[in-house]
């Protein structure tokens, strides 16, 4: 995954040119899910240094207990888990274009083992994105499991 | 859902006329101005919900407006109106409210408190909220909002 992640992550990140005319398109919504796609990979391989290049300085993290973290308290907590996801899926994940901005709406699926016992977490997610120097940065992020 | 109108006391309506306000986002004098004018609509609208103002609400809340609630239900404004008139609630407090400004966007996060009954039985919810509020055609809006409650 490694190698190959980056590469994806780091063609992902490079500023993006627009014909002078054009404003965010339906380029900018698949942009956005593979950013999405690339985060899971990131929180699954506890890549901290992957997840910061995908989030903005004013980040604000809600997690699915309550906890709010910030930009530098987010990726620390992924790099220092205790447990490995084994997988991680995205499902019924929409976008929201608002022009610069973007909130995607979807559910989150992790699946893996804590203390030897298996889990699974299903949460619905909202993010919010804003195109900062033609990057798709992350400002905004919560998670709500979802009652069974 | 959050903010407080028993601690701010300001109406509804009124609020969602100061939205109103025919100002474009970069004619606010002041990233406080717009902060303190968010808070206001923040306030506003758990007011509308306490009373089950449904104009006020659909004045703060856009046509395309998300909801997530605490139970991980994806509602649409339509829903979301016709859940605030069928369900009982007493009270809405928040607290800890924060505003990161994004040209003319706003993510809110907060604590909020829901005091009410369901089920002929009294709950007390406490939570955390990030809500998104756009500057459209004239006045401030909410677009999405998501609450999480907070593990004891």
């Amino acid at each position: 995954m490694g190698k190959l992640f980056s590469v994806l992550l780091l063609l992902l990140s490079v500023p993006q040119a627009y014909p002078q005319k054009a404003g965010p398109t339906q380029v900018d919504e698949s942009r956005i899910l593979t950013l999405e796609l690339a985060w899971n990979q990131a929180v699954q391989g506890r890549d901290a240094k992957a997840l910061e290049m995908l989030i903005a300085p004013e980040m604000v993290y809600v997690e699915y207990d309550g906890t709010l973290m910030n930009r530098s308290e987010y990726p620390a907590n992924v790099a220092s888990r205790a447990w490995h996801a084994e997988q991680i899926l995205c499902e019924s994940m929409k976008v929201y274009l608002y022009g610069p901005i973007a909130v995607v709406s979807g559910v989150y699926r992790e699946t893996g083992a804590k203390s030897g016992k298996p889990y699974l977490h299903r949460e619905r997610f909202t993010d919010t994105w804003v195109l900062r120097g033609g990057r798709w940065l992350c400002v905004a992020s919560q998670s709500t499991l979802i009652a069974r | 859902m959050k903010p407080c109108a028993a601690r701010v006391g300001a109406c509804a309506l009124m609020a969602v006329a100061m939205a109103m306000l025919p100002l474009r986002a970069q004619d606010e004098s002041s990233d406080s101005g717009t902060r303190s004018k968010i808070f206001a609509l923040e306030n506003a609208w758990a007011r509308a919900a306490e009373i089950k103002d449904i104009k006020a609400m659909d004045a703060i809340l856009d046509q395309a407006f998300l909801y997530v609630d605490f139970d991980g239900r994806l509602m649409t404004k339509t829903e979301v109106l016709a859940d605030v008139k069928s369900t009982s609630v007493q009270q809405v407090v928040t607290d800890a409210m924060t505003a990161n400004l994004h040209g003319n966007t706003v993510i809110v996060t907060g604590i909020f408190k829901v005091k009410g009954f369901e089920g002929g039985k009294p709950y007390l919810r406490r939570g955390r909220f990030i809500d998104v509020w756009m500057y459209k055609g004239g006045s401030w809006v909410a677009i999405s909002s998501q609450s999480t409650l907070i593990g004891r």
